[in-house]
């Protein structure tokens, strides 16, 4: 028998060379393969001020044509559907509802305790395709294209960037709406959802039955251009075919997350809870129901320049959701009040944002419903836009609060608390000075597409409604400063984290929800779970 | 004599020995293909808006919807309504076999479902060869915009349930998408049936009733 000694193998004393880990990318690398939300979040944000400098010149120029109702001097006859374009456009699509976004992108994963947003990728490619797609619906605005172009080829070129624009926010509004629905923490139930997060998995559902029918109509109008035309005589038809989407009642839609943003930040400064958050969250329900206006958009005409059939503007539909979309308001209002008046509120910045907003939402709905009442006869005057300023102002203001309240989350810093609250109340008087005397120049019948007055204005109108343009500007004005104030304090902020300058605060405010718990988020047994959890270890 | 039944004995139920069932995977896919397919379903609406109120305008004048010479062939419609129909079977087919783990007939099921799908986009596209409504040139109408712009976009749709399908018929290739966790199959089974769901519109109150 052959015995075969097998000598053990040598310990492996030394490992063997293993290979070096993937270096993390870095700089724009990383900016570009991220999909932290965080991070898409702060992205959004910023390129939807960058957008924000063309729509506010836009309607500066459009303020100043309106000084002298006479003509059309200062942009002159050509450009001057192509500036309302700009001002329209890069103002709801490239500047609001972005913003909405980022906003919802960076918060609402941390609120409901998940790690990251649903299809963190989806969220990435949505914001670089929104960012592509935006910079060319401007690009074509400025080769003869977009709304008013004469130009065939630029005018499809924009439709079909309108269409990625849209596409891109309808992609991030599903990563939202899926997060909030799918990826709430243990124990937090729908009716413990906090409101910013309810709010927007709402105004996910509308925007998303609603953005794409604007797409299909701007894909019918990019067919139409490319091989017709048959019913769109260029771009000058652009504007009328779409502007719904940006009036009553759909111009509603771009303020529900305002509605969560002051939910969630009025307890937090009154240091209670919301009184009655079910009812808030009905509230918030009720709005976003009402503020589905796909149906109301003008009839198609197969003629090349048949009359627009705004025929739905005097049926009852639109009256009565003109009129009861303040019931939600009102309700939500009140319950802001009983919060404030049952709690310790401490006037904080954000707080001043979150009411600014919501009077001026509260003044837009009213506005909007002397709109739907027949015998004022408000409609196609400035009136109309008095309505849409109000309501875009007040989410604007709202999100602009959202941001300085979520400011630690976002930044890691907090904003300095007087210059934001001097801005807050230099939004909210902007708002009213643009806004009210276009309400006072619509009663005097000023149409609302630069029409200037009546035909039949005595000259005494004429006088009063060029004074109300110049108040109307001012206001414009006042709001670009606050604007541009902002950004420089967003700015401040935003830096103050890499260059070392002053402290990270995790929880300023002393915030409700989960995305003030920090590394240990306490059980969900409420809507409230950090103000349950900290006022518990305070009672033993 | 009686007879005694003894009663059962009490047995201990130890259920804390018994291991916890593992949390269920949000089912997040599904939910985010719902909301997609509704925004899909939102287009569609639009584009029937116009269609239909266009439709009614002119018809109200008087005149025959289609412009002179155009005619739109039953045969074709009818034929890829039919496939889409079957379709739905063989993709519940799929759904139901990766949900048992049986790769063979949930990957031969996906295979037919794919084949039908590029079968019904080639029935359209030879409808469009059919119906006599040029989309280049002078006499473009819109009716020829209405149509081509509709069933171009049902084309664009049924292209991205097929990718969809396909996307998930690889994953669940790998493994990820089998057994109680055949999600990703069931939310691209869900895309197709809105797909369908929409040719249906399409179909009858496009093609039938021109």
């Amino acid at each position: 028998m052959t015995v075969t000694d097998t000598e053990a193998p040598p310990a492996v004393t030394s490992a063997a060379p293993a290979l070096a880990p993937p270096r993390p990318a870095t700089g724009f690398a990383a900016l570009i393969g991220t999909g932290d939300h965080r991070t898409i979040g702060r992205l959004y944000i910023g390129t939807s001020f960058l957008f924000l400098l063309a729509s506010g010149v836009a309607g500066l120029l459009l303020g100043a044509e309106r000084l002298d109702t006479s003509g059309v001097d200062v942009v002159g006859v050509d450009a001057v559907a192509e500036v309302f374009g700009i001002h329209a456009v890069a103002g709801v699509f490239l500047f609001l509802l972005p913003l909405l976004i980022g906003l919802a992108i960076a918060v609402v994963p941390a609120q409901v305790g998940a790690r990251t947003i649903a299809f963190p990728r989806a969220a990435a490619a949505s914001y670089w395709t929104y960012l592509i797609g935006g910079g060319i619906v401007l690009a074509s605005f400025a080769a003869d294209g977009g709304i008013g172009g004469t130009d065939a080829d630029t005018v499809a070129l924009f439709l079909a960037a309108m269409i990625v624009v849209l596409a891109s926010l309808s992609l991030a509004a599903i990563c939202i709406a899926t997060t909030g629905l799918a990826l709430r923490t243990e124990g937090m139930s729908l009716r413990r959802t906090p409101l910013f997060t309810w709010s927007n998995v709402v105004a996910a559902g509308i925007w998303l039955v609603t953005l794409p029918v604007l797409a299909a109509i701007l894909l019918l109008a990019y067919v139409d251009v490319k091989y017709g035309p048959t019913f769109l005589a260029g771009g000058d038809q652009l504007y009328l075919r779409i502007s719904w989407a940006w009036s009553q009642p759909t111009v509603y839609m771009y303020a529900i997350p305002v509605l969560g943003i002051v939910g969630d930040i009025v307890p937090v400064a009154a240091r209670t809870r919301l009184t009655q958050h079910r009812i808030a969250l009905g509230c918030i329900g009720a709005f976003a129901a009402l503020s589905f206006g796909a149906w109301a958009m003008p009839g198609f005409n197969p003629s090349l320049d048949g009359p627009l059939d705004l025929a739905y503007t005097d049926e009852v539909p639109f009256v009565a959701v003109s009129i009861l979309i303040l019931l939600p308001l009102l309700a939500m209002a009140g319950l802001v009040a009983d919060t404030i008046r049952k709690g310790t509120a401490r006037l904080v910045s954000p707080l001043v944002w979150g009411l600014a907003a919501l009077v001026m939402l509260l003044a837009g709905a009213a506005n909007g419903a002397l709109v739907s009442i027949d015998p004022i006869d408000l409609i196609n005057t400035t009136g109309q836009s008095a309505q849409t300023h109000y309501v875009l102002g007040a989410a604007t203001l709202g999100l602009l609060g959202g941001i300085v309240y979520w400011a630690p989350v976002l930044y890691g810093r907090r904003f300095p608390e007087g210059p934001s609250t001097a801005l807050a109340a230099g939004g909210l008087l902007g708002t009213i000075v643009l806004a009210l005397p276009e309400l006072i120049a619509g009663l005097l019948d000023q149409g609302a597409l630069l029409g200037g007055p009546a035909a039949d204005a005595s000259s005494g109108d004429v006088d009063a409604i060029e004074a109300l343009n110049i108040v109307s500007l001012l206001g414009g004005a006042i709001l670009a400063l606050v604007a541009l104030g902002f950004v420089g304090l967003l700015l401040k902020t935003a830096t103050a984290r890499r260059d070392g300058e002053g402290e990270a605060e995790s929880d300023p405010w002393e915030g409700h929800t989960l995305e003030w718990a920090g590394d240990e988020p306490p059980a969900i047994t409420s809507e409230a779970p950090v103000y349950d959890a900290r006022h518990a270890e305070v009672s033993s | 004599m009686s007879a005694t039944i003894a009663e059962p004995a009490q047995v201990p139920l130890h259920l804390g020995d018994v291991p916890q069932a593992p949390p269920r995977r949000p089912r997040v896919l599904l939910i985010g293909t719902a909301f997609a397919a509704a925004a899909s379903v939102a287009v569609f609406v639009g584009l029937f808006a116009v269609y239909f109120s266009v439709r009614s305008q002119v018809v109200a004048d008087g005149t025959a919807w289609l412009p002179g010479g155009a005619t739109i062939p039953l045969a074709p419609g009818n034929m890829t309504m039919v496939t889409l129909a079957m379709s739905l079977v063989t993709v519940q087919w799929a759904v139901h076999a990766a949900a048992n783990r049986d790769r063979g007939h949930a990957y031969t099921a996906l295979g037919v479902t794919i084949l039908f799908g590029l079968a019904h986009i080639t029935q359209i596209a030879f409808l469009f060869t059919e119906w006599q409504l040029p989309l280049n040139g002078d006499a473009v109408t819109t009716q020829a915009v209405l149509l081509f712009t509709i069933l171009g976009l049902q084309i664009a749709m049924t292209g991205a349930a097929l990718i969809f399908l396909g996307l998930m018929a690889v994953r669940s290739l790998g493994g990820q998408f089998t057994g109680p966790d055949a999600e990703g199959l069931s939310a691209a089974a869900l895309y197709w049936y809105v797909t369908v769901a929409v040719y249906s519109v399409i179909w009858y109150s496009i093609l039938i009733v021109k």
